[in-house]
């Protein structure tokens, strides 16, 4: 699963996530690619399900990038726990996504096959999805 | 290639009320600015740029503005578009002067078929244009390169491609596209489920 090797503070705040993704919206690197059209908070586990849901239907042949990265570390208190005595302890990792981030590009593969890998990673994700091309490829 | 365009006069103020207003209206506000010129602000018709644009990807164009009896020589500078939507929200137009040579992208052009994708081998591409600086009238639409003489573990190079009366600013050393054999089923497979098992602990 992806996870920071080391970080400058262990604990974050939550922070906003208004607005559209302006930066990581566009298909840089390969013909196809998956978009997120709503935001959220999008775990490693759930990236590496979708990478794994991806990569199964792409059989061996193409190219997959990962274009988000779990950077955000978020806190849980143990169950049954008072409230107070200070912040929870970092339980997993989660990528801030909005509307329009490019989450995975995929080359190498017919527009079939990457529609239909698509289709079943997007279904590892919290968020609505929309599969787009890169300019100049028909999808 | 060489596109037109009509486009209207549109006005200096740059409220976002109004060009939120123009948009609605199916219109999409542009500028034309180049060297020593004062900017022009304009309008394009929606549907009519759109289908121009489509035209024009794959190869380096220029726009022939005509607004008011006038008409500009132009290149695309900057094209801004929404995250979500996917449609042109304002594009910046370059005003070309003859002889003023400029710094522009130019796309390749990938033909033939190479001779190891036949065994196997998957056509990777690494660029997808080349930056050059040249006068207006020597720019190419594209540049050509030749896939056909390849095999596998070939690349082809910045440094391999010719264009005449232009120089090039991309680093010679990059490739353009390399031929590789794909990666093995069962290696993949054995990096995917160590990886699941590291989920699960």
């Amino acid at each position: 699963m992806l996870a920071p090797k080391k970080v400058k503070y262990r604990k974050a705040h939550r922070g906003r996530r208004t607005g559209k993704a302006y930066r990581g919206s566009t298909v840089s690197f390969g013909e196809f690619a998956l978009m997120s059209t709503q935001d959220a908070w999008l775990t490693s586990r759930q990236i590496e399900a979708a990478r794994i849901a991806l990569t199964r239907k792409m059989k061996r042949v193409g190219k997959v990038w990962i274009r988000i990265f779990p950077d955000k570390p978020v806190t849980q208190k143990p169950a049954e726990t008072r409230m107070g005595k200070g912040k929870g302890s970092p339980e997993y990792w989660v990528a801030v996504v909005k509307p329009g981030r490019i989450l995975f590009e995929i080359e190498g593969v017919d527009a079939e096959i990457a529609k239909e890998a698509f289709r079943l990673a997007g279904h590892k994700l919290p968020v609505s999805t929309k599969v787009i091309a890169r300019e100049g490829v028909e999808i | 290639m060489r596109l037109k365009v009509a486009a209207e006069l549109r006005n200096k103020q740059n409220k976002k009320s109004y060009l939120k207003t123009l948009r609605k209206n199916g219109k999409i506000p542009a500028v034309i600015y180049g060297q020593g010129d004062k900017p022009t602000l304009i309008t394009l018709k929606e549907n009519v740029f759109t289908k121009l644009y489509k035209k024009s990807i794959g190869e380096f164009t220029f726009f022939d503005i005509e607004l008011n009896g006038e008409t500009f020589r132009t290149i695309i500078r900057e094209k801004q578009i929404d995250p979500v939507k996917r449609n042109i929200l304002h594009v910046d137009f370059l005003n070309l002067h003859a002889g003023v040579p400029i710094d522009v992208k130019i796309p390749f052009k990938f033909i033939g078929d190479p001779i190891g994708a036949k065994l196997g081998g998957v056509v990777e591409v690494n660029e997808r244009f080349i930056h050059i600086r040249a006068i207006p009238k020597n720019i190419p639409d594209d540049v050509v390169v030749d896939l056909s003489g390849m095999n596998i573990g070939d690349s082809i190079h910045i440094r391999d491609i010719k264009i005449e009366n232009a120089e090039i600013f991309s680093n010679l050393n990059d490739s353009i596209v390399s031929l590789n054999l794909p990666r093995g089923e069962d290696e993949e497979e054995e990096a995917a489920e160590e990886e699941v098992e590291e989920t699960t602990e």
